[in-house]
């Protein structure tokens, strides 16, 4: 059955709209990946709103397409400005940037696409086998574990993403599950901090609250940030540059793993997988003395770590529900509004879903690979463009982003009050993916926590009773044990 | 001592009453509803007002190491003084904001679509210094014409 989907897929994905589709959306995310402050959740963001209204497959293509392609396209700045154009090429300008610096740009931004590509294909292999594994795991899911799901999943992704003070990735979390707590009750109909407003009666929409916390601060900050000195690209060899990839192979292999383990974890994004690997690689090198100074592995790496990320990213999504990263948790919202409902019973309900985010996820490899290199040729072109000439105009994409939502001017106003909280979080350091992921989970971790209060008449006993459950309030504690030095005092005593 | 500790304070100050104001609202959901406990729609806010006032209280404690809230007032005196005053990027900023605030709750109240964001447009682009008069008016001018013409032509997207 399994194989009829996937043909079903490729069908679709070669049609000529929706091949149009994925080269202009996989150039677009290039585009919005390449230009420094544009991320890539910016980008799927603004495109959730924008294909509201486009055939379900196509939009999913372009969704999936812009995914990859923004993640990609952070490595041309990395390596040509020393600014990555998203978080997830922070570690690709270690190495990119000192061979840039050599005269060797286009070789490291073909080396740097190559093992996008490739991180990208090796996690579409792991989507495809992970996913039923875990999905038949979540199917044992109860009201109570769903409801420490979302709690493991806002203190996971609080602890990774918060920089070293986790109290800060906690309290952004919580202000996330709360936000998602306004509205009226979905249990009883009952109004919550509404105030009496009609607009809020129907909840806040997420993705007003997502432009506006991921696009709003960008903004404000290209109106501060100095422009940086582009370097010239330089001719090379593709030959060559096959080589190298070749002779990397199990940095690529090793890259991709690391990168799909980090994108399940609940909210932690592809900088921390682009990170891990060029780490993994340096430390299992003959020469990490090398590494920071134009070493093509700490590129290679990088790069297929962090795109190895956007397939780990989607399977929690596709098996629990639950995202793996903070462009995924956009992703799922997309999936939401276009009447899929990702989660344990995905494969029953919708199985052909997998097989098609496969497919227009190779799709998109391929089709990033190829204008990757394109583009190339003009990046420099590209990235010379001033970004205070293109704020005003993203400004007005995101306001019709959250326009057409509901074709409702509330969304509008709700996208920048949540985007003056965004730049107000991003000043004092909260960082925004724990708030985004409890926005997702805040109704989950409500509707749950009641039902199964009321199925144990009040007793919170199961948690203690459930393996599953015992498990997670185990790895939970640990999560937030290991923040206030436990660990390290147990192994000082040890000493 | 990091330099963001006076963040950290103010950040913490403000999380703690907004916490206390969660947890009136979800006691007052509470009393109102009339469920039982487990219940009621209070519960969820009411445990969330709850950690976020614990993890307020911690964070406002951690600020508190390397001098004390004497400290952390003069830190906080110092910056606002540096930033709000005289600062060129700060005013950039604020006026940047207040016309997109101006676009979003003014223009887009009593104009037409393609006509406030033309003049919102215009207005960031020239006070950006991102073009001459001429050359930001096309700009705007084109992207303008491109986003009504691919949205309302080609996604038959009713635009406001």
């Amino acid at each position: 059955m399994g194989f009829t989907y996937l043909i079903q897929a490729i069908q679709t994905a070669v049609q000529p709209l929706n091949l149009l589709i994925m080269l202009i959306s996989t150039f677009a995310g290039l585009v919005m990946g390449m230009l420094p402050g544009l991320s890539a959740t910016m980008a799927i963001a603004l495109l959730t709103g924008l294909t509201y209204n486009l055939p379900t497959q196509s939009a999913l293509i372009s969704l999936l397409a812009v995914y990859v392609g923004s993640i990609s396209g952070g490595c041309q700045s990395a390596i040509l400005l020393n600014i990555p154009g998203t978080p997830a090429s922070a570690a690709t300008a270690s190495d990119g940037f000192p061979l840039a610096s050599s005269g060797r740009g286009g070789y490291a931004i073909f080396l740097a696409t190559t093992a996008s590509c490739l991180g990208t294909l090796i996690s579409v292999i792991c989507v495809l086998t992970l996913t039923p594994l875990l999905t038949s795991i979540a199917l044992e899911f109860g009201a109570w574990e769903f409801f420490l799901l979302s709690l493991f999943g806002v203190i996971i992704c609080g602890n990774l993403t918060s920089g070293g003070n986790a109290l800060k990735g906690w309290i952004s979390g919580i202000l996330g599950l709360f936000v998602a707590q306004i509205g009226l009750d979905s249990m009883s109909s009952f109004p919550r901090f509404t105030f009496g407003n009609v607009g809020l009666m129907a909840g806040i929409q997420l993705i007003p609250i997502m432009i506006g916390l991921f696009g709003f601060p960008e903004i404000i900050n290209a109106f501060k940030v100095s422009e940086g000195k582009i370097l010239k690209m330089s001719p090379f060899r593709v030959k060559e540059g096959f080589v190298t990839i070749l002779k990397n192979w199990v940095a690529v292999i090793r890259s991709s793993l690391i990168g799909v383990s980090v994108g399940i974890i609940p909210g932690v994004g592809e900088d921390v997988g682009g990170w891990l690997s060029y780490w993994a690689s340096k430390s299992t090198s003959k020469e990490p003395e090398s590494f920071g100074k134009g070493n093509p592995t700490g590129i290679i790496s990088a790069e297929s770590g962090n795109n190895a990320c956007v397939g780990g990213a989607i399977i929690p999504i596709l098996s629990l529900g639950v995202p793996g990263s903070a462009p995924a948790a956009v992703l799922l919202a997309a999936f939401l509004m276009h009447g899929y409902r990702p989660g344990p019973l995905l494969m029953s309900e919708t199985p052909e879903f997998l097989y098609q985010v496969c497919i227009y996820l190779m799709g998109a490899a391929i089709a990033m690979w190829m204008l990757a290199l394109i583009v190339s040729r003009f990046s420099v072109r590209i990235l010379g463009l001033k970004k205070t000439l293109l704020m005003p105009l993203i400004y007005v994409l995101c306001v019709i982003g959250s326009y057409v939502i509901n074709y409702n001017m509330f969304d509008v106003r709700v996208m920048f009050v949540f985007g003056l909280i965004g730049f107000l979080l991003a000043v004092c350091k909260y960082p925004a993916a724990p708030f985004l992921l409890g926005v997702i989970l805040g109704s989950m971790a409500d509707s749950n926590l009641r039902r199964a209060l009321t199925i144990s008449d009040g007793s919170i006993l199961p948690i203690f009773q459930r393996p599953i459950c015992i498990a997670f309030v185990i790895v939970i504690v640990l999560l937030i044990l290991s923040q206030f030095g436990l660990f390290r005092r147990l192994r000082r005593n040890k000493a | 001592m990091s330099e963001n500790k006076h963040f950290d304070f103010l950040s913490a100050i403000v999380l703690i009453v907004l916490a206390a104001a969660i947890l009136i609202g979800s006691l007052s959901i509470g009393r109102e509803a009339g469920e039982v406990w487990y219940l009621s729609p209070g519960l969820m806010p009411g445990v969330l007002g709850a950690a976020l006032l614990l993890c307020s209280i911690l964070q406002l404690v951690s600020s508190l190491k390397d001098g004390g809230a004497a400290v952390r007032w003069a830190e906080t005196h110092a910056w606002a003084k540096a930033t709000f005053f005289g600062n060129p990027v700060t005013v950039r900023m604020l006026v940047g904001v207040a016309l997109m605030a101006v676009y979003t709750f003014v223009l887009m109240h009593f104009f037409s679509f393609w006509l406030a964001s033309l003049l919102f447009m215009i207005a960031l682009l020239l006070y950006l210094k991102a073009a001459k008069p001429v050359k930001a008016l096309l700009f705007a001018g084109c992207a303008v014409g491109l986003i009504v013409l691919l949205f309302q032509a080609f996604f038959r997207v009713p635009l406001p």
